[in-house]
């Protein structure tokens, strides 16, 4: 019994940039984990979806807050990134077991292009249209291959740390942080670094074990 | 002859046919309300599967079996035997499904035992009374997901029809494969981006804790860290945890034993 011939197998491993897996790297450098531990499902995620959508141009996930997330871009090239006419929106929320703030957005460089693919993904889910929404972000501005948010998101826990070194829980920490902010008409993240500015720094103090059991100063 | 007219034995041919179409009607009605969400990647295949030998008129049973990484497992069946007999064709390497994959087309048999194609293969199972199967290939656009194997018992049990039917089925159960693989790699990405976040924000943590006690910089103070870490073959993460953790203990003890400063006490999550 002959069928119309299938489609054939295209194994087709688009690179991942040299610029983001460099981010990824210094991402997960100081953990001892392997970049791969990043790198693996990013590359199967373009793998299906360059396949699945022929003008697929690329993702870019966003994870924690809205107002400091965490923004993993990865896109063919920024001349696809540019040319960007349509997106798919997948809350995080809304993929089981991952239980957090943030959403994953799939680009093409064609109108419509993730129809198809939205509604089978939407009867996979059981979601709603607005949940899993089409064409909801914009094009995206750069950068377009990159982790951003480190930066910030470093100041803010090492400002967390430095609070709950002189005597805050956790939770109050950020509170904190966040009443500066709002004091002083700032962002989370300059508050932050008018945390860690009001150190000052008169180089280590050797007779200080900042590791042991000695406790706070002051 | 019936009273519309229709000769008896027509009536009954019609009957019959009505019989088929029911069945396939309703198979196909309950895999439009198919949810995965609700049920899961192997439940939803196994249903499936379920409903193709409802539809397909002959059938005694049908397994779903994916290829990853060019290994073939048999997830989901509708009955017993059809995992033996999948078995069988993954032990020897030959076998209906293994070809319709390969070949990325339907294959029927209609008399395993003397099939010169898997000569090994349906020797074996003719010798089980299992002598028909419709081997369907998942395809998707990434390319073979798997297969689905529909047998029957008896001999001559399947022809182009059920072939035509089984496609039903078959595409459905590709999508619901590359639906999946994509929301899980998806999931993955977002839990492991997670992990490692929250890792390093335990060792930024640990940084300003550092910072704080001793008065250096951030980088002089993750070098402490990292000293510490390795004298004490630890990850650095995990000698993050423990002195952010032990740094919290402290403010909760002191705020438990009357401390008068009146910050509240909540222990929710660090960002």
């Amino acid at each position: 019994m002959m069928m119309a011939p299938g489609f054939a197998l295209r194994r087709l491993k688009v690179r991942l940039t040299d610029g983001l897996v460099s981010d990824v790297q210094d991402l997960v450098e100081q953990l001892d984990l392997d970049p791969e531990f990043i790198l693996a499902p990013l590359q199967a995620i373009r793998d299906h979806l360059s396949l699945a959508v022929s003008s697929f141009a690329g993702l870019r996930l966003s994870v924690g807050p809205a107002h400091h997330p965490i923004v993993l871009s990865d896109f063919a090239s920024e001349a696809a990134a540019v040319a960007v006419r349509s997106s798919m929106t997948v809350p995080l929320a809304s993929l089981a077991s991952v239980p957090t703030d943030g959403e994953i957005t799939f680009y093409a460089g064609h109108p419509g292009a993730f129809v198809d693919l939205a509604a089978d993904l939407r009867f996979a889910l059981n979601l709603s249209d607005e949940t899993l929404a089409l064409d909801r972000r914009p094009t995206p501005t750069g950068p377009f291959n990159a982790v951003t948010g480190l930066v910030e998101r470093s100041a803010i826990n090492r400002a967390e740390g430095i609070l709950i070194d002189r005597g805050q829980t956790a939770a109050a920490a950020l509170e904190d942080l966040y009443r500066r902010a709002a004091v002083i008409g700032s962002s989370l993240t300059e508050a932050a670094e008018s945390v860690l500015a009001e150190l000052a720094d008169p180089g280590l103090d050797p007779d200080v074990d900042p590791v042991g059991l000695a406790g706070p100063r002051g | 002859m019936s009273t519309d007219g229709v000769p008896d034995h027509e009536a009954e041919m019609n009957d019959g046919l009505d019989a088929l179409d029911i069945a396939l009607k309703t198979s196909l009605e309950d895999l439009s309300r198919l949810s995965a969400a609700r049920l899961g990647l192997e439940q939803t295949l196994t249903r499936i599967a379920q409903l193709a030998v409802r539809a397909i008129p002959g059938a005694d049973g049908a397994g779903l079996t994916l290829i990853e990484a060019d290994r073939a497992d048999t997830v989901v069946s509708t009955d017993p035997f059809v995992n033996v007999v999948d078995a069988i064709q993954y032990r020897i390497g030959q076998g209906p499904c293994i070809s319709a994959a390969a070949e990325r087309r339907t294959l029927i048999s209609n008399s395993l035992g003397s099939d010169t194609r898997w000569l090994q293969f349906g020797s074996q199972v003719a010798r089980m009374g299992v002598h028909s199967v419709v081997s369907l290939p998942l395809l998707t656009p990434e390319g073979v997901k798997g297969s689905m194997n529909v047998y029957a018992r008896a001999k001559n049990s399947f022809d182009e029809r059920a072939a035509e039917l089984g496609e039903l089925f078959a595409e459905p159960a590709a999508i619901a494969v590359e639906n999946a693989q994509i929301l899980a790699q998806s999931q993955r990405l977002a839990r492991h981006l997670l992990d490692v976040l929250e890792q390093r924000g335990m060792v930024d943590r640990a940084v300003g804790i550092v910072m704080s006690r001793s008065g250096g910089t951030a980088e002089q103070a993750l070098e402490r860290l990292r000293r510490l870490s390795q004298s004490e073959h630890a990850k650095l993460a995990t000698v993050a945890t423990r002195l952010v953790e032990e740094a919290v203990r402290r403010v909760v003890a002191s705020q438990g034993e009357g401390d008068s400063d009146g910050l509240p006490s909540s222990n929710a999550d660090p960002l």
